[in-house]
């Protein structure tokens, strides 16, 4: 045992564990190909490091021969994942010129493989005695042309790093540039030249080039600790950026999540975990998420989600979560899609917000809407009450007349039994005209929130025309309501439509009521209106509004009459709008005001 | 002798009008009924009413106005009114134009049937 079966060893453990430490951290994912490189180079230069030390312990010149051939296959080993190390690391330099070192390197080896090319032949081999006691083989060499071959690739490596690394200082990375970049070059060179004169018979000394790759494994080495101590700095602020987006997010009420596809995992605040009533304990996948979600829900979160992931854009979903005490929780999801560089989805990242709030205000809000329609339906009535009355009083008296004939008749001598048949069938009919009456009043008193159901003009038309033709004949106005009958479905709420055209019509009746004319007439008109909306107008024969009241018609506690609360166009302005249309008035001489109010066509109307 | 009526009952429903001439007809009386004021305007040339039964609500011409010109024209037939109308103003003005009765439509038909027999002069119950 001496000095060198001492340092080439070490030299060869050093090379290796280097090696497997960037192994380990080239195969993390993503795949880090430079650091795959690097790892490659020093176990090749462990191998070389081994061959080294078996030449100086070779017996004949054969085994020697074979030694340097292995040897030289693992310096071009070194060489070629060095330069494409430096490549990938630096991400720059000149490609062309990154393959032609080791390429001609290549070209070299197969002369030399190939019997009767032989770089140098080999002699004779001489042993050599040095300090400390030791002693090692050298091989008396003859070199023909062909050796430069492989220098010219040490070359041609030794200028692309080089370049490389000037091109990366000029970006700016100075200090990568000349310690990875530096440490290559003194390695190239140093080994190259100190093996060049080997051969040629200059120096009668053993191949260093493994100990030389120490200054490369020292650089490298440099490179990870500073790496290795910026990566924490970088885990530190990461750390401090995500509490403070924590304490963001929860002051905002926000939980914040991330599915990651490939792994089909899923990430989330705590947040989350109340918003969709998980123990914090409980691990997460999209599975349990959609489990918590409300049973009617799932199906549309579903959806929203593939929805996003082949269309590419946000999806946003309201939901429910039932809650333990049979009430439930409305959760605002919101997500968008990350996909990488071909294209392909790899995470989800979005959003939860408790939503209940604004859903039960919401929910509120259209409760006291139809409570205000509700009222507004009342006091409409109650103003066409009289005339409603007079409506019922009709067949009442029919009826009464009817009955006092039949006794007349029964009372003849004989009895004028015939008499009685239509007599029956008149009081029969005058019975369900007044249940007609009472049933298109009950329909309007009672309290209901809105349902749309695709439903005919015409038959609006005719209740409309029902409730107001005693009313209009006791003001002496004529109301002429046509069309409708013809016209497409619309989709919307009957009794809140008929409170709109009724609110119209009576509107109407009070505007002719206040100026005494002699033509005295209300005209309903229906039209279809584009391929998709029904119009229709209210107009009058009075004198139209005036232009300063035009702007304000709609506005709450708006009115022009006497007695009037000012909210029955308001509330028909609403009602149209809730059905998506749009209610809105003008003068069209000659007849008076004219009020227009659209209606979206049913699906199954359109068809028509 | 044979009580020819004529009676108009308004607003286009046929119902009361009809329910009406029926009563009479039961009680052995002859009713003709008119749809209108105009319609029995065209129809007085040709015959002769021993009494009139109006409506104040008619289509076109009212009962008040269909009153008022036939007694421009000295037309000296009884008048009754049987209205569901009946308000202050609507009775005097029927009264002052002088109108023989003024009935609402709920008054029961034994009522008016008396009525009617005792302005045409024919004892009651007798066909």
């Amino acid at each position: 045992m001496n000095w060198i079966t001492i340092v080439w060893p070490m030299v060869a453990s050093a090379c290796l564990t280097l090696g497997l430490i960037e192994l380990r951290i080239a195969l993390n994912r993503p795949l880090d190909g430079a650091r795959l490189l690097f790892s490659l180079s020093a176990f090749a230069a462990a191998a070389a490091c081994g061959l080294e030390l078996a030449m100086m312990r070779a017996n004949s010149p054969l085994q020697f021969q074979a030694l340097l051939n292995g040897f030289d296959v693992a310096a071009g080993v070194v060489i070629a994942s060095l330069g494409g190390f430096v490549w990938l690391y630096f991400r720059c330099g000149n490609k062309w010129l990154a393959l032609a070192g080791p390429a001609i390197y290549a070209v070299g080896l197969v002369f030399e493989f190939l019997p009767g090319w032989a770089l140098c032949d080999l002699t004779e081999l001489q042993t050599i005695d040095t300090f400390g006691g030791a002693s090692y083989r050298v091989a008396v060499l003859v070199p023909n042309p062909l050796i430069a071959l492989p220098y010219l690739g040490v070359l041609l490596l030794l200028v692309f790093v080089v370049h490389a690394s000037i091109e990366l200082a000029r970006r700016g990375q100075r200090r990568r540039a000349a310690v990875i970049g530096g440490s290559v070059v003194v390695w190239a060179i140093g080994a190259g030249t100190h093996s060049a004169l080997i051969e040629v018979g200059v120096l009668q000394m053993p191949y260093l080039v493994s100990p030389a790759y120490l200054v490369i494994m020292l650089a490298m080495a440099y490179q990870l600790t500073s790496d290795v101590s910026a990566a924490a700095q970088l885990g530190r602020q990461l750390q401090e950026s995500e509490r403070r987006m924590d304490l963001a997010s929860a002051a905002a009420g926000l939980g914040v999540w991330v599915w990651d596809l490939r792994r089909n995992a899923v990430w989330a605040t705590a947040k989350i975990h109340s918003l969709f009533g998980i123990p914090q304990s409980e691990r997460l996948d999209p599975a349990r998420l959609i489990a918590a979600v409300h049973p009617d829900d799932r199906d549309a979160l579903r959806h929203a989600v593939e929805a996003s992931l082949t269309n590419d854009r946000d999806f946003e979903v309201e939901h429910r979560v039932p809650r333990g005490d049979a009430a439930v929780r409305w959760i605002a999801t919101r997500g968008r899609v990350e996909r990488d560089a071909s294209g392909s989805p790899i995470l989800l990242r979005g959003v939860a917000l408790d939503i209940s709030a604004r859903r039960r205000s919401e929910l509120e809000l259209q409760q006291l809407q139809s409570q205000l329609a509700h009222s507004s339906r009342v006091s409409m009535l109650g103003q066409l009450s009289s005339a409603l009355a007079h409506e019922l009083h009709q067949p009442l008296c029919a009826i009464l007349r009817n009955a006092e004939a039949a006794e007349l008749f029964l009372q003849q001598d004989p009895p004028m039994l015939g008499e009685l048949r239509p007599i029956l069938a008149d009081i029969r009919a005058d019975n369900q005209r007044a249940r007609d009456v009472i049933e298109r009043l009950r329909r309007l008193l009672k309290r209901r929130s809105m349902a749309s159901q695709t439903l005919a003009l015409g038959d609006l038309f005719g209740d409309t025309a029902a409730l107001t033709r005693a009313d209009a004949a006791a003001r002496s106005i004529r109301v002429e309501i046509e069309g409708g009958s013809d016209l497409p479905k619309v989709q919307g709420d009957p009794v809140h439509i008929q409170q709109v055209l009724l609110n119209l019509v009576v509107n109407a009746m009070d505007a002719i009521d206040r100026e005494p004319a002699d033509d005295r007439w209300v005209a309903v008109r229906a039209r279809q209106h584009g391929r998709s909306e029904v119009e229709v107008a209210v107009s009058d024969s009075g004198h139209g509004i005036r232009p300063e009241d035009l702007g304000s018609l709609f506005e709450p506690f708006f009115t022009t009459k006497a007695e009037g609360m000012g909210i029955g166009l308001t509330i028909a302005r609403t009602i149209v709008e809730a059905h998506g249309g749009r209610l809105w008035a003008e003068n069209v001489p000659p007849a008076g005001a004219t009020f227009r109010f659209t209606l979206p066509v049913a699906a199954e109307g359109a068809v028509r | 002798m044979a009580i020819q009526n004529s009676l108009s009952v308004g607003a286009g429903d046929d119902e009361p009008r009809r329910s009406f001439a029926r009563l009479l007809r039961a009680a052995g009386m002859r009713p003709l009924t008119h749809a209108s004021a105009e319609a029995l305007l065209a129809d007085t040339m040709h015959r002769r009413f021993d009494c009139l039964v109006l409506d104040v609500q008619l289509p076109g011409m009212t009962g008040h106005e269909l009153q008022e010109q036939l007694n421009a024209s000295g037309f000296a037939t009884p008048i009754f009114f049987i209205t569901a109308y009946d308000d202050r103003g609507s009775r005097q003005r029927a009264l002052a134009a002088g109108c023989a009765r003024y009935f609402s439509k709920s008054d029961p038909g034994r009522v008016v049937l008396d009525a009617l027999r005792a302005v045409v002069g024919k004892p009651p119950g007798n066909a």
